[in-house]
């Protein structure tokens, strides 16, 4: 057992398992040299000592934060559920758990989009040109280029289109 | 037409066209890029399964006006062995069809701050983005299946 447990005051039973201060501080300095380092198995290995302890949530904040450092992006949503669980009213740790949770289906929808088809012919012909380039396409017409993104949106304001969002925006391949 | 099961279950609901190149840049490996909506907008996406969430250019995501009321900043994550500083969102990306029905998601992004001089398209990583997502690819017509998990 990693920690210790105590005495339940006035029943003479035992309460869960406490974990130790020291035990904790030590698997919390691992999964900060396991993140240091980008080693995401090391990461785990030190997680895996505390995994079933009840940590304050501060804590789960700052190990699913050493999780994603690592690379453990799995694990960094795992563990914000986990935190989500043990402490459902913490705001921050919902935070963490809501935005790190699986993706939701959203809806369907029915029509397929119109200028697909000729954005990606003209790609196609002319994509390499262009290549490193942000771009404007709108239904296979090419209506700017730049290497700075906001300069493209400039020439898009400058040819009075403000709504962009049936023009690709990309940068060219 | 669009894939099914041997049951009869759809596998696919949609399908769109992608292209196959090369992400400008050091790496040469041609990617599969595909159109997809990001919050609405239209842009193009390279498929990366290796990699997590959809990671978006600061300037698209500035462009765009990602909700920053749940955001969680001033993050450093690795993503294929690199450390990048930024921002987690949660947003709606939209597979579109030319064929079928387009699927919109709520998914996981990432945006690297604006000095990390990310200048790449979207990527469509896997895990917390497509990873609810049946996707298969037809190398023959350049299409991109894709439905939901059932």
């Amino acid at each position: 057992m990693n920690g210790r447990s105590q005495h339940i005051p006035g029943t003479g039973a035992l309460s869960l398992p406490v974990l130790s201060e020291d035990w904790r501080e030590s698997a919390m300095d691992r999964m900060e040299d396991a993140a240091e380092a980008g080693n995401g198995y090391a990461f785990l290995s030190a997680y895996k000592g505390i995994e079933d302890e009840e940590l304050p949530p501060a804590d789960y904040i700052r190990i699913i934060q050493l999780a994603l450092k690592a690379g453990a992006h799995l694990a960094a949503r795992e563990i914000s559920a986990q935190a989500n669980r043990r402490h459902p009213s913490d705001s921050e740790v919902q935070k963490y758990a809501r935005l790190l949770a699986p993706p939701k289906l959203v809806r369907r929808s029915p029509q397929t989009h119109p200028y697909i088809e000729a954005n990606h012919n003209w790609m196609k012909q002319h994509g390499r040109d262009y290549r490193g380039q942000w771009v404007a396409i709108l239904n296979g017409q090419l209506l700017g280029a730049s290497a700075s993104f906001d300069d493209l949106i400039g020439q898009l304001n400058n040819l009075q289109i403000n709504d962009t969002k049936d023009v690709l925006l990309t940068i060219a391949c | 037409m669009l894939l099914a099961l041997s049951n009869g279950e759809s596998f696919a609901t949609g399908a769109n066209l992608y292209s196959f190149d090369p992400v400008p840049g050091e790496d040469v490996s041609a990617r599969i890029i595909l159109q997809v909506l990001v919050e609405g907008q239209l842009t193009s996406a390279v498929l990366d399964t290796g990699a997590p969430y959809l990671i978006c250019s600061p300037s698209l995501s500035r462009h765009i006006g990602f909700d920053g009321e749940f955001a969680l900043s001033q993050h450093e994550i690795l993503i294929r062995g690199y450390r990048v500083k930024g921002s987690l969102y949660r947003i709606n990306l939209e597979l579109i069809a030319t064929e079928g029905e387009g699927l919109t998601l709520e998914v996981v992004a990432f945006v690297p701050d604006p000095d990390e001089a990310f200048n790449f398209p979207t990527f469509l990583g896997f895990l917390g983005c497509l990873e609810w997502t049946r996707f298969a690819v037809d190398p023959s017509s350049n299409t991109f299946y894709f439905g939901p998990h059932p």
